[in-house]
């Protein structure tokens, strides 16, 4: 039960969605505006196109609040919102066949042979002059960097270091085991040291 | 390099950004300089990314999303749901189930006890009642045939043809103003336009 008194904003997610299944609209609006920044930025850096990432994180907040009854209060909200986040943005570069680049090959070879066997080459990125544009404005280098690393790297490192959640929500949220997530993080930021090698030169 | 000490592994590297550092890696970073290189590229990697901005959606995305959200009406909801929506409204439901049941108990482990007493009340108040009803039938019975109108009303009754008239026109009366009322008080087939300003 929500605490009297309180305005909503200061209210535990829990606490907000046991309102919001009460039916109140102010619920509703509240756990959009707490996650509408982390998931738009969360689904942009994953398809790189501001309008596709905007029906993305829209199509994530409908199923969430439409769903809102069956969530389960023993998960964390920000897990299963993040949840579905994703799965909306990897269905859709699946559907889009979109590139996933990555320089040291799959994330599932063990071997030398094997890592090289499946290593991608680097090709050119079909990005669009205007989606160039936003990225180099949205923070340069870096955000380009991380468009080539392969989607479940993209995910797992932008879950970690720019959302700053733990390596067990990254997880939950992934469906992944806790040393998958860990090995994925790692290769992904040993990418990205490669790539960016040149800056520091 | 002096140190004997293997490179730091993919779990030390981690462990760099998240507490403080083991005595064994802090001598073995002083002394490997391939490591201390490696730990500050991902250390400057690490900042960097804390750095990236949250990025906003287009203005109105919150009207945007509720209006293709249907929120479920409370309201309509039946008792049971109502009781089994959380632990708060099962704990109320189950608290007055309690008061409300033993206010009832006690009430008839107390009548039974004291029956005597309770007859002694109840005579009391049926003499008492019954005296008040015969006294209030008495004075509005006098006051009615004190009225003007009230021999023109006796003639009516008194005539059965006329009385009959009378109840005819009282009843298509009420009949009238039961189907006006049913007409007024009727949920809309269709939605109306403009309604809801």
């Amino acid at each position: 039960m929500t605490p009297p008194g309180r305005p909503l904003m200061d209210h535990t997610d829990q606490e907000v969605v046991l309102e919001a299944r009460k039916g109140k609209e102010r619920a509703y609006r509240e756990l959009v505006r707490r996650y509408e920044r982390p998931v738009f930025s969360l689904i942009f850096r994953m398809v790189r196109n501001r309008e596709l990432a905007e029906d993305l994180s829209q199509e994530t907040f409908i199923k969430v609040l439409n769903a809102i009854d069956s969530y389960r209060p023993e998960f964390k909200f920000s897990s299963w919102v993040f949840k579905i986040a994703n799965n909306a943005a990897i269905d859709h570069l699946r559907r889009r066949e979109l590139d996933t680049l990555s320089l040291d090959g799959s994330p599932h070879a063990v071997t030398p042979e094997a890592i090289e066997a499946t290593a991608l080459q680097i090709s050119d990125h079909q990005e669009s002059p205007l989606d160039y544009v936003q990225a180099t404005e949205l923070g340069g280098e870096i955000e380009e960097v991380i468009a080539k690393l392969r989607p479940e790297y993209r995910t797992c490192i932008l879950l970690r270091h720019v959302d700053g959640r733990s390596y067990e929500e990254i997880a939950e949220i992934l469906n992944l085991p806790l040393g998958t997530v860990k090995t994925y993080i790692h290769r992904a930021r040993n990418e990205l040291r490669i790539a960016l090698e040149h800056l520091r030169q | 390099m002096r140190t004997t000490r293997p490179h730091l592994s993919a779990d030390e590297l981690d462990a760099v950004h998240e507490t403080a550092l083991p005595a064994d890696i802090r001598t073995h970073l002083a002394d490997c300089a391939a490591c201390f290189e490696m730990v500050r590229t991902d250390q400057d990697l690490v900042a960097a990314l804390k750095r990236l901005p949250h990025l906003d959606p287009s203005p109105g995305f919150v009207d945007r999303v509720m209006a293709r959200v249907v929120i479920p009406a409370y309201g309509i909801r039946t008792w049971p749901q109502r009781i089994l929506a959380s632990r708060r409204s099962l704990a109320t439901a189950a608290s007055w189930t309690v008061v409300i049941g033993g206010a009832m108990m006690a009430s008839v482990l107390w009548s039974l006890a004291n029956r005597d007493l309770l007859m002694g009340w109840g005579d009391q108040l049926l003499t008492e009642g019954t005296r008040l009803f015969w006294l209030g039938f008495r004075s509005t019975a006098a006051a009615l045939t004190e009225q003007p109108w009230y021999q023109e009303l006796r003639i009516i009754v008194t005539s059965p043809g006329r009385l009959a008239a009378v109840l005819a026109g009282l009843s298509v009366a009420f009949g009238s103003g039961v189907l006006a009322f049913r007409h007024l008080v009727a949920i809309p087939a269709r939605a109306v336009r403009d309604a809801n300003w």
